[in-house]
């Protein structure tokens, strides 16, 4: 691999992947929507005044269902990997690709395509359907699947092996160190947020655990304030958008950041302007510190996302039901209940009716032991 | 300062494991014990080092008497539930059990390393349930601690029955849900293709592939 620091790509239309090799991690870092793909580019350009990778691909719609693609990707300093012209189908299962740079970028393309063919979901008109379809809260599911297998190709052609060596490398503590770096250097995120929310004295902990861990703890490495009942914590802009009183909106799912929903990622944006390490380090460095961050995120899942992928009949949907508990669990900052079914589920599962209707529902679940 | 906070809170954690027992009734008591011994076998099942065609068979009991598995299958169909025939709805719960035990059983022996469950307190959850609030501590103390709680029921009166477990406030149950009607809503709603679809995954999952 070339070790070229920036990058950029854009695609026409709405979806952008763009792809980086950084310090011979190839790294994706940016995804941005219809006309900010200009002003990302000339952003790019100016920090960099240079286009090292250029990703350009051109789709077009024919038939309806069938499109056609043209892709190059050059990048500068001799490699230039051009795309000859594809013919593929809107549904990505037919779609046969030679080498992983061609299928990503192709399932970037297909992505492109379902959305430009109205790639929300019809509304089904069984009435199972349609439980299933409020339910699922996923007007976009076509696009979404897509991007979704987009996703599942970058990942075990660039993320998966990377956490793999990066965990066959590093020890566990270390990585655990590293680890509480990285959560040491998101703190004014969390605080911002905690602030937002009113939460005072999760607020006051925040600014606590950032000064011990940072002085007393070499930066962070070791969890210094954890050790005097000083618990770590996260917030973000979704969660405190939530506290605020908006609700998720549709889900959608992410290229390369994965699963999310408008409030999220609405939040995501927002708190990368939060952070003001953002403004410190170079913006080669910040992606460095995002792609490390995600590698070991990544190498923290390896097995269970393995098995959970194993096991799911629509790995999909599992993960995207995950998601949407996870974060209820999040909002509601660990207290119980957040993810029981609704008085009218546990009355099927009840198989009668209890006496009080609220009372099939606690407050939650029982405290655990401490 | 610090030590001194720590001190309080320990005091009061201390004086709540007093307080806790003596509010605990018997259907309290039982439904901790109920979880503590479904648990301890389970965890036996994994620390023995046998087959996995054992293990299975081992996990299919615990299944079938800590579990209340018709409602489980049952809410997991969603809404295609009414709409399944009888001898489908049979065939579905026959393949559920299959399913489940494949699934926890890879799962839970990918992330074995040793470790323990805490049994915390037990609450009423409405007139014939309780919840039952449990921990799972790792030998590594690096480790984050994995709350679980077990929603049960008491069917005929007497026997508890687990009928979800929620693991940090993850449902396995809703998720099992969502993960079945997605594949049942992206085939149409097609209850027989769906159970063919089952058996295919749980044949791959046997062999291990």
């Amino acid at each position: 691999m070339y070790p070229i620091r920036h990058s950029e790509g854009f695609l026409h239309g709405s979806a952008l992947v763009s792809l980086a090799f950084w310090d011979g991690f190839m790294l994706p870092i940016l995804v941005s929507h219809g006309a900010a793909d200009k002003g990302w580019n000339r952003l790019l350009q100016g920090l960099t005044g240079t286009s090292p990778v250029r990703a350009k691909f051109r789709a077009e719609i024919k038939n309806g269902v069938r499109g056609k693609m043209l892709g190059e990707i050059q990048v500068l300093g001799g490699r230039s990997i051009k795309m000859t012209t594809l013919s593929i189908p809107t549904q990505s299962k037919g779609f046969v690709a030679r080498g992983t740079w061609r299928r990503a970028a192709g399932l970037a393309g297909v992505a492109l395509l379902a959305s430009w063919l109205g790639g929300c979901a019809t509304e089904p008109k069984t009435p199972e359907g349609k439980i299933a379809f409020e339910e699922a809260n996923d007007t976009a599911e076509p696009t979404n699947r897509v991007i979704f297998e987009m996703n599942q190709v970058l990942d075990s052609a660039i993320l998966k092996p990377a956490a793999k060596v990066y965990r066959g490398v590093l020890p566990d503590d270390t990585r655990a160190g590293i680890r509480r770096i990285f959560n040491n250097v998101r703190a004014p995120v969390t605080f911002a947020n905690d602030v937002m929310q009113g939460e005072m004295g999760r607020a006051m902990q925040t600014v606590m655990r950032l000064a011990v861990n940072t002085v007393l703890g070499f930066g962070g490495f070791f969890d210094v304030a954890g050790q005097y009942g000083m618990q770590r914590h996260d917030e973000d802009f979704g969660q405190t958008l939530a506290v605020w009183g908006f609700n998720e909106g549709p889900f959608v799912m992410l290229p390369i950041f994965g699963p999310s929903n408008i409030r999220d990622a609405t939040g995501l944006v927002v708190d990368s302007f939060l952070n003001p390490i953002g403004y410190v380090l170079s913006f080669g460095a910040n992606a460095g510190r995002t792609a490390v961050e995600g590698i070991d995120k990544r190498a923290e899942v390896i097995e269970p996302l393995d098995e959970i992928e194993r096991t799911s009949v629509d790995f999909y949907a599992t993960i995207r039901s995950l998601y949407r508990q996870r974060r209820n669990d999040e909002i509601n900052n660990g207290q119980p209940g957040s993810n029981i079914p609704a008085p009218s589920i546990s009355d099927e599962f009840l198989d009668e009716k209890p006496a009080d209707p609220t009372a099939a529902v606690p407050g939650g679940a029982a405290k655990p032991a401490s | 300062m610090v030590r001194r906070y720590v001190l309080v809170v320990l005091m009061c954690a201390a004086l709540g494991a007093l307080a806790v027992p003596a509010k605990a009734g018997p259907a309290e008591d039982s439904a901790r014990v109920f979880v503590k011994s479904l648990a301890d076998r389970a965890l036996s099942t994994l620390k023995s080092d046998v087959s996995k065609l054992d293990r299975d068979r081992q996990f299919h009991a615990i299944l079938a008497e800590g579990f209340d598995v018709p409602a489980i299958a049952r809410f997991s169909l969603g809404a295609y539930w009414e709409k399944a025939s009888e001898t489908d709805r049979q065939e579905y719960l026959r393949l559920f059990q299959d399913l489940i035990v494949q699934t926890y059983s890879a799962r839970l022996s990918s992330i074995y390393n040793g470790q323990k469950l805490d049994i915390g307190t037990a609450r009423p959850d409405g007139k014939i349930g309780m919840w039952v609030a449990t921990k799972i501590v790792s030998p590594n103390p690096a480790d984050e601690s994995v709350r679980i709680d077990w929603r049960l029921r008491q069917p005929g009166g007497d026997k508890h029955k687990v009928i979800d477990v929620v693991v940090n406030n993850i449902s396995m149950v809703v998720t099992q849900r969502d993960d079945f009607v997605a594949a049942l809503q992206g085939n149409g709603g097609d209850v027989r293709s769906f159970l063919g679809t089952l058996r295919d995954k749980i044949a791959k999952l046997q062999t291990g592939a």
